[in-house]
């Protein structure tokens, strides 16, 4: 039988008794709310507009937009989030005196670790969960394929793995919460700019393979590629693989080839993080 | 139960603890007694495998600390640790509490409903269960961390000041705990400031100072030794001067003849245990001049030991008789000291450890 990290269950047992976990969710879904109103407001109007030019498939045509937009928005809160609830993972342990307690247990490092993640992605995708409904306004009209959600489910979920790992990582290497946050957003402008650099070098030294695998790791770069695939423009490694820009077979540029790749890197990135984080707090291998 | 040896740990250019040995036996109750900075926190810290040594070795229930994870795991679970602060978590029951660590024990959900009652009558806190952890008062929480402690039954307790805040009659229910725990077969190990405590529950104490570990033994024994390997004899210049912190003191010269005799009369290991007569009292005699003869008289009696000596005050322990005492003081004066006062006081462990920390600043 599967056991439950004991540290998860304990984490979420708390943070269910808080109140600021439920405005947390109130907020979140306030947003969305408002982010499909905008961007209803903003699609009528060019319909409105264009009104002499397109006909009625062109304006449902434009509603298919509704899921990549909300899509959108939900990946940059969790993006802003997820450092907030992982970055107190440890110092907050510290903090109340706790930390030393759980060290001495035969609970292993990782397990302390994984379960301080896995209680801030089930917190997180509470929330994406809970915004299912505002979203299913886009499957309304049709355009969408069923595969759609729970692709974007699974994006998701890994996405706010390796966030989640990340955070408890630099919560690890931190005095202080706000600390961890800091060095969380550091390594995701690093990440989200840096791995572009490749790219740009890969057009002159044509080390194409590199910039591609840099490229996969960027979660910027999956998430479009999945809204080109949505909106029916391909993927954009298809559209940088037309364009000359990429030296690979077309297979590797494939909307499924290249989401995989990205997951899997992303998974890798994860399991990096736990074990460093893991080893920083051990006692007996970590610095003091 | 624990042996460690030649335990050393270092932050920097500072020796926390320093080259230090000791055992504690199975069912003892062991007392780490020290002043602020001395090494005691470093070295429980050291035990629980919380902090790595930077040389020397662990051995708990005769497993060695540092080898494979799965050793550590198994002396872990011999190990039940109450930090000299119990942490909080907010919005959590007593009973979730204690469900919370036994689940990471392994130990079933059935299983804990009993034990968390077992636990909370031993510590005195029937009753308790619904009750929000950070509602309760401090000594409540320092007792729960016990029960805590105790959820996977482990052979060694490690104590890190478990009276620290606690206001007296918390205190006494502290002390109860653990002499009950005692009773039950537990090895403990406490660290305290609380000597009074320490005299009064422990079989054997370990004083730290600067690191080092200046005595260990059991109780008994160190008082009847009474001066164990840190006799002091205050160098410095005889007072001419005036200066008062001068004038307490001997010269090289002296200082050297002096330890020289006391080196046949003292004991320099820390460790022994064997052949000593039972010396209750302490007695400072202040001695204007002769102080030299003072020590080679307190060697020809054999009841006495001599514990420090200063320029002008040496102080002995001896068994409480009178009449032993008087023919002491009577050949003092005989030889030709110059006595201007003496007084007695009972050697306790207070006194032993103010004596034997008296270098830490």
């Amino acid at each position: 039988m599967l056991k439950i990290n004991p540290v998860m269950q304990k984490d979420l047992r708390i943070t269910s008794r808080n109140a600021r976990f439920y405005w947390g969710l109130f907020a979140y879904e306030a947003i969305l709310a408002i982010g499909f109103y905008v961007v209803f407001k903003i699609v009528l109007g060019i319909n409105s507009y264009n009104s002499r030019y397109y006909d009625v498939t062109d304006v449902y045509r434009s509603f298919i937009s509704f899921f990549p937009a909300l899509m959108a928005i939900q990946a940059g809160i969790i993006t802003i989030i997820i450092p907030v609830m992982t970055g107190s993972a440890i110092t907050d342990e510290k903090g109340h005196q706790t930390f030393d307690i759980l060290r001495t247990t035969p609970l292993s490092c990782t397990r302390i670790v994984t379960g301080k993640i896995m209680s801030s992605v089930i917190r997180t995708m509470t929330f994406v969960i809970a915004g299912i409904p505002i979203m299913a306004f886009s499957f309304i009209v049709g355009g969408l394929n069923w595969i759609h959600l729970p692709i974007f489910l699974l994006i998701t979920i890994v996405y706010s793995f390796m966030l989640g790992s990340l955070g408890v990582m630099c919560s690890a290497y931190s005095k202080k919460t706000t600390g961890a946050i800091v060095k969380a957003y550091i390594i995701y402008i690093l990440l989200y700019v840096l791995s572009f650099i490749p790219f740009g070098f890969g057009q002159l030294y044509a080390s194409k393979l590199f910039s591609y695998f840099f490229l996969c790791a960027n979660p910027i770069v999956l998430y479009v590629n999945f809204l080109m695939a949505i909106v029916g423009e391909g993927s954009i490694f298809a559209y940088l693989y037309e364009h000359q820009t990429i030296g690979l077979p077309a297979v590797m540029c494939s909307f499924w080839v290249t989401t995989a790749v990205s997951l899997v890197i992303m998974i890798l990135l994860s399991i990096l993080y736990i074990k460093i984080a893991s080893r920083k707090i051990n006692p007996l291998k970590g610095k003091e | 139960m624990l042996k460690i040896e030649h335990l050393v740990k270092s932050f920097g250019a500072k020796r926390a603890v320093d080259d230090i040995s000791f055992e504690v036996k199975d069912g003892s109750l062991f007392g780490f007694v020290g002043p602020n900075g001395a090494g005691k926190t470093t070295t429980i810290k050291m035990i629980c495998g919380l902090l790595k040594q930077d040389s020397g070795t662990i051995t708990i229930n005769g497993i060695q600390s540092g080898g494979s994870a799965k050793e550590g795991a198994a002396i872990k679970r011999c190990i039940g640790y109450v930090p000299d602060f119990f942490g909080v978590y907010e919005n959590f029951k007593v009973s979730e509490y204690m469900e919370f660590y036994g689940s990471i024990y392994g130990i079933s959900s059935a299983d804990m409903k009993k034990l968390t009652e077992d636990l909370l009558a031993l510590v005195n806190l029937t009753g308790k269960e619904n009750e929000y952890v950070d509602t309760l008062s401090r000594g409540m929480k320092q007792r729960l961390c016990v029960a805590r402690a105790l959820i996977h039954n482990p052979a060694l307790l490690v104590m890190d000041e478990p009276s620290s805040g606690l206001d007296p009659r918390a205190r006494v229910e502290m002390k109860e705990i653990l002499m009950n725990l005692q009773s039950l077969g537990k090895t403990i190990i406490i660290s305290s400031h609380i000597l009074a405590d320490i005299a009064e529950m422990c079989d054997s104490v370990g004083i730290m100072s600067q690191g080092k570990l200046v005595a260990v033994d059991t109780i008994q024994n160190l008082l009847s030794h009474g001066a164990v390997a840190g006799t002091s004899v205050m160098e410095g210049f005889s007072g001419t001067d005036g200066n008062e912190s001068t004038d307490n003191l001997v010269s090289p010269d002296e200082a050297a003849a002096i330890k020289e005799g006391i080196a046949e009369n003292s004991i320099g290991n820390p460790s022994i245990t064997s052949g000593a007569i039972n010396q209750d009292i302490r007695i400072n005699i202040h001695i204007k001049s002769n102080i030299e003869e003072a020590v080679t008289v307190a060697k020809e009696f054999d009841g006495i030991k001599v514990v420090s000596v200063r320029a002008q005050e040496l102080s002995v322990t001896c068994k409480e008789d009178d009449e032993y005492i008087n023919r002491f003081i009577m050949e003092v004066m005989r030889r030709g000291c110059i006595l201007y006062g003496f007084e007695r006081q009972k050697v306790d462990l207070e006194t032993m450890f103010m004596e034997l920390t008296s270098n830490s600043k």
